[in-house]
């Protein structure tokens, strides 16, 4: 896991970078630490136990990455291709997602809670145990997903697409859903009302 | 310090692997079943010395007795037997230290009255008590809020970048439970009406 420190910055409650006392949004060296984490994201196509929070990633292909232990908190995706790539434990609460893609991803224990996501697909991913809570959507597919256990509640999807997906245990409680296709799922296994989850 | 997420698929419920990578130690969160994937994740790997019990409810022990006949963890509760095995028992704010692993317990009752959170460094391993948007069940009013009480005042005081892992379900941060958990939303409202 990231590690437990937070920022130098007096009232900073932001966890720091890897090997720095400052986070982020308080570091001097922005680019040079931005780069830095798009070449390793990108090149070396694995991340862990990282944490970068209020960043923006512009137009980058993280398919076939392998991320794990890492928090992406308040970060801002444009264009991005998460394709194939292997998530577990990542925090992307409050980020924005625009134009990205998360096509056959396997997505395990991942936060999401509190982002925007918009003109994005995530279709035929594994979304297993999955924190959408929260959520703003706006013209995104999870089609042909597998969403066992993940948590929409309190979101707002507006023109979302989950035809073909495995909604067992998916939680939808209390959430706004406008133009939203769920035909060849199971929503009669999602939990659409406030009641027993388990 | 690594986190590895094992579901038992027994009884879906989340227990959670810490590895010391230096120590090479581990400690375990909660056993619900002992399987392979449990035990690749050890061998060879680490020691396993502790095992923090969330609560006795079956589902998050049922594996004690398995894990007892490959390993011999301390095991940590609230109560000082559980399944027939001995346990440290643990009150509120009790400190431990496994290793360079400290840890913190607090004592939520409502869903058991031995319910315990253990709070390490920036993660908080909430079991039943608080899970991503609900909170546990309860069997009285009475007790929904006492554990209401004890969430508000015990968990939702962290950082609110703190990381919860519950038994159940996905992962989150308190910043988020504060914002989106329903069932703590409703109790707010109840008490403001």
């Amino acid at each position: 896991m990231f590690r437990d420190q937070k920022c130098k910055i007096e009232g900073c409650h932001t966890y720091a970078l890897p090997g720095s006392q400052y986070c982020y949004h308080h570091s001097t060296e922005k680019e040079k630490i931005l780069s830095a984490f798009t070449k390793k994201m990108t090149e070396e196509k694995f991340i862990s136990d990282s944490s970068i929070v209020d960043a923006e990633f512009d137009s980058l292909d993280f398919s076939s990455l392998v991320m794990h232990d890492s928090n992406f908190a308040f970060c801002y995706f444009r264009s991005c291709t998460f394709d194939r790539a292997t998530l577990s434990s990542v925090f992307f609460d409050y980020s924005v997602f625009e134009h990205c893609t998360f096509r056959d991803a396997d997505i395990r224990y991942t936060v999401f809670s509190g982002a925007n996501i918009m003109f994005s697909d995530f279709s035929g991913s594994t979304i297993i145990h999955t924190n959408f809570m929260g959520i703003d959507t706006y013209k995104t597919t999870f089609e042909s997903s597998d969403l066992y256990f993940s948590n929409f509640s309190l979101s707002k999807l507006i023109e979302t697409s989950f035809e073909d997906c495995n909604l067992k245990r998916t939680n939808f409680r209390s959430a706004i859903i406008r133009a939203v296709s769920f035909k060849y799922s199971n929503p009669e296994e999602a939990f659409f009302k406030k009641g027993i989850i388990r | 310090m690594k986190i590895h997420t094992i579901l038992s698929s027994k009884h879906l419920v989340n227990q959670y692997l810490i590895e010391e990578e230096n120590e090479k130690l581990g400690i375990l969160v909660d056993c619900s079943s002992v399987d392979n994937q449990l035990i690749s994740r050890i061998e060879g790997k680490m020691n396993l010395v502790g095992v923090l019990i969330t609560h006795s409810h079956l589902a998050h022990v049922d594996g004690l007795g398995t894990l007892f006949k490959i390993y011999s963890p301390t095991v940590y509760a609230y109560r000082d037997k559980i399944e027939g095995i001995e346990c440290k028992a643990l009150r509120d704010e009790d400190e431990i230290s496994i290793g360079s692993i400290k840890i913190k317990a607090l004592h939520i009752p409502g869903h058991s009255i031995d319910c315990i959170s253990y709070l390490v460094d920036n993660i908080v391993f909430t079991g039943d008590t608080l899970e991503s948007g609900s909170i546990g069940m309860t069997e009285s009013l009475i007790s929904k809020e006492l554990m209401i009480d004890g969430i508000r005042k015990k968990l939702f005081v962290l950082d609110d970048n703190t990381l919860i892992f519950p038994g159940h379900g996905s992962p989150s941060k308190i910043r988020i439970e504060k914002m989106f958990n329903q069932d703590m939303l409703e109790a707010e409202a109840t008490s403001f009406s």
